[in-house]
């Protein structure tokens, strides 16, 4: 069920009606029911996958927890147990064919195996809740949950199930505690934050996707076009993943649940590293804390420090998908990380040098838009679909020095005129908005005023219904982050 | 200080409403807005709410064999008669009703002929959602849409749902291949197709059925509404190569005949009588090609004089001019 139908909304309006007017256990219980629902629409069977893990790693906690058996050693054995189990699952489900490939690409007798196996909505996130909640139990930074159907909540919560924010046990569990009480601040700023996802989503990402689309598909363009493709995709992405991100968190909102965030004006550091921890914080926040510092973080030497980075990168780009496309993804943005901090004390005295504000403005921006096409171009292996797509686009954009740069064509890629005003427009208000929070500003008092809120609401949706990609005949792009 | 909470709350409540509202009629009011415009295939709406009021004598009504075959520039050149078609293709009876409804909003012909094959249409037919959504944004439009089904209620309510080409439609953006206003609904077809032989037309829909008398007590309301508008009300066909059978067409005339209208016109079997060529003048088997449509149209000018329906003085000639000369090849 996608968050941007009619029949999503419909729902959505039943379980808040059972959330806030059901008491104490059966609020949980009604939740949960909702859960599942949503998460089992389209496959039903699916559910008995969420069932299984959620059963497993509630009772390797239990078991963890369990006062005779408090050894290391058996606690340790129990985790890597569970966790083999669970990583096991996503192996299977999501990287056995491409192992199989590659095993065929060296042995020709092993070429042409297939296995069948569905890849389950939402398991890469599911996977990393419940192992992450593993680990805290084996650390001891969280308490052992008793209590299964709150357990099973977590788990399940419908609005990150299928793209995240990936949730945190020890963050999470501790809100289902106490009864949820209707709070109309909270249900009007998730509702807000909601329509501000969406206008996201179906009017910017949406549309984005149209000339890119065009051109990934294979329609012939320039190399300016390519060039601009390249930068639209970055905004593609964001606005697409953000949008997602921004309606979870405010279906969340709206129930009186907290749930991490996922950006934080992403596109607005000066650096990768400053990118990536602001893009997809809830990733980046459970490799950091379940890979990184396992692997020694930075405390094991300069070298050490740019392997683990390297490592969690290549993990990290094989994680959002069975292709090595997506592992030289990662391993660019590790690449890139590695010479800004080989490079930082030389940064450093270029920067202690620029201090008069006259010189400070324009070296920012220059590494602003330095950081912007770095990015930009490691999108580029992130959404070609093979090597041969990648070369032939890196290709196409070299042209210009054989053939100059051409003209831009995205109207013939399906951007008309009209669109691209509205985008400007809308692109700008989502960019003051993104530069405010870089800023640390928040607009908290919106739901608070009664008339700013409700016009910023019909601004929201009617930009949303007029210019948004919806309804029959004209799908919306899937979520870029459902198929990981 | 609960006596501020409440009214805090009494005043949000009304201002959600106020926006619920707000964002209703805005809606509504977008999706009919950007509906790009319809020149050709059915009633060219915002050609027809330009002209002047009750400038137009005669409007003819019904389904594409209508539309095809009356070329409203032809009968003013003849009689000096203004007209306009103002149908929808597979119109059914039911959004005849409200066409005519909502046509008489602006304009108050003399006559109103209606072409009938909509008889023998379905409640709801392949372009009904089409038809009821070019509609303007009035009451008529929502009351014509609930006589189909509630997916075209839906639709008919918040047509941005579906009609995606606002942004990406080729339509957008160039200029309409033919003028709307020139053409005053007629759909000129060029290519032409011989047909040989009369063939059967056997619907769906039977005579007696719930559905046929469903058709029946919306002619009947077009009729009395005509009557209670002082508007003389015509039914006709149109001449075909694939003819009802004749237990069908003496049903039908019986039918119609019973209602509160001027005459009940079949013109089924008029092909040889107005010179038509078969292998020259149909587009196909129930359809003129523009040579056709002329010949036609200059019968139907004829029978408009014996009818004694002469020419307003509001109609403004030179434009009447201009939409002869754009026919012209």
């Amino acid at each position: 069920m996608s968050f941007t139908t009619f029949l999503f909304f419909g729902f959505f309006a039943l379980i808040l009606l059972g959330w806030y007017l059901l008491p104490g256990r059966t609020q949980r219980v009604w939740l949960l029911a909702a859960n599942y629902v949503f998460y089992m629409w389209s496959m039903p069977a699916l559910g008995l996958l969420l069932l299984a893990s959620t059963a497993l790693s509630y009772g390797a906690a239990r078991w963890m927890g369990a006062p005779e058996r408090r050894g290391a050693g058996q606690r340790r054995a129990i985790l890597t147990a569970a966790c083999l189990i669970q990583f096991g699952l996503l192996f299977a489900c999501k990287y056995l064919q491409m192992c199989l490939d590659l095993l065929g690409s060296v042995f020709p007798g092993a070429a042409g195996l297939h296995v069948e196996l569905l890849l389950p909505a939402g398991i890469s996130f599911f996977t990393f809740a419940v192992t992450g909640y593993l680990f805290d139990v084996w650390r001891g930074k969280t308490p052992v949950e008793r209590n299964f159907l709150d357990y099973a909540v977590f788990v399940s919560f419908f609005p990150c199930i299928l793209a995240g924010p990936i949730g945190q046990a020890r963050s999470f569990l501790p809100q289902l505690k106490t009864r949820r009480s209707f709070s109309a601040e909270a249900l009007k700023g998730g509702l807000l934050r909601f329509a501000w996802g969406m206008m996201q989503k179906l009017v910017l990402a949406d549309n984005i996707a149209v000339p890119v689309n065009a051109a990934y598909g294979g329609q012939l363009t320039t190399p300016l076009t390519w060039i601009a493709l390249l930068l639209l995709y970055s905004l593609q992405i964001y606005f697409d993943f953000a949008g997602y991100s921004n309606m979870a968190i405010g279906l969340a909102q709206a129930m009186g649940l907290g749930v991490p965030e996922n950006f934080d004006a992403p596109y607005f550091t000066t650096s990768v590293t400053g990118f990536w921890k602001k893009w997809h914080m809830s990733l980046t926040g459970w490799f950091r804390e379940y890979l990184y510092f396992p692997l020694g973080g930075s405390r094991k030497g300069s070298l050490r420090t740019c392997v683990n980075i390297l490592i969690v990168f290549a993990v990290s780009g094989l994680w959002h998908g069975a292709a090595v496309h997506y592992v030289v993804w990662g391993l660019l943005n590790g690449v890139f990380q590695v010479w800004e901090r080989l490079t930082a004390p030389l940064r450093k005295r270029v920067e202690s040098r620029l201090r008069r504000p006259a010189l400070r403005g324009p070296y920012l921006l220059l590494r602003w838009v330095l950081t912007y096409c770095l990015i930009s171009l490691t999108w580029l292996c992130f959404r070609a679909e093979s090597f041969t797509q990648l070369r032939f686009i890196l290709g196409q954009i070299l042209g210009l020095f054989r053939s100059g740069l051409g003209g831009l064509r995205l109207e013939a890629l399906g951007l008309k005129p009209t669109m691209t005003r509205v985008l400007l427009i809308c692109g700008g208000a989502a960019a003051v908005i993104d530069g405010l929070r870089a800023r640390g500003y928040r607009v908290h008092w919106l739901p608070r005023r009664v008339l700013p809120y409700y016009l910023a609401m019909l601004i929201l949706l009617l930009t949303v219904a007029v210019f948004g990609v919806y309804g029959e005949g004209f799908n919306p792009q899937d979520f870029v982050y459902f198929k990981y | 200080m609960v006596q501020r909470k409440k009214r805090r709350l009494i005043y949000e409540l009304l201002i959600l409403l106020l926006a619920l509202l707000l964002l209703g009629v805005l809606l509504f009011r977008a999706g009919c807005a950007l509906m790009p415009e319809r020149t050709v295939y059915g009633a060219v709406w915002s050609s027809y709410l330009q002209e002047p009021e009750n400038s137009v004598d005669l409007l003819v009504l019904g389904s594409s064999r209508a539309y095809c075959d009356v070329i409203p520039a032809l009968i003013w050149q003849k009689t000096g008669v203004s007209s306009y078609c103002m149908c929808g293709p597979s119109q059914t009876a039911s959004l005849t009703y409200y066409y005519l409804r909502e046509c008489l909003r602006t304009q108050h012909p003399k006559y109103v002929f209606v072409e009938a094959s909509g008889l023998w249409f379905g409640r709801i037919e392949e372009h009904s959602k089409t038809n009821v959504c070019y509609m303007p944004g009035s009451v008529n439009r929502i009351l014509a849409a609930s006589t189909c089904e509630a997916g075209i209620l839906e639709l008919a309510l918040y047509p941005l749902q579906e009609f995606h080409f606002r942004v990406y439609s080729e339509d957008w953006n160039k200029p309409a291949e033919r003028d709307g206003r020139m053409l005053c609904g007629y759909t000129p077809l060029y290519a032409a197709k011989p047909q040989t032989e009369r063939g059967l037309r056997i619907p769906n829909v039977k005579p007696g059925n719930e559905n046929y008398l469903y058709n029946l007590g919306y002619f009947r309301k077009i009729a009395e509404l005509c009557r209670k508008e002082g508007i003389e009300c015509v039914f006709f066909l149109t001449p075909t190569m694939r003819d009802y059978t004749p237990e069908q067409s003496a049903r039908m005339t019986e039918d119609l005949r019973a209602l509160p209208c001027r005459a009940v016109e079949d013109w089924t079997d008029l092909i040889e009588e107005i010179g038509i060529d078969s292998e020259t003048d149909w587009y196909d088997s129930i359809h003129f090609n523009q040579r056709g449509a002329e010949k036609f149209s200059a019968f139907l000018a004829d029978y408009l004089l014996e009818l004694g329906l002469s020419p307003s003085a509001d109609a403004d000639a030179a434009l009447w001019r201009s939409r002869w000369a754009y026919l012209q090849p």
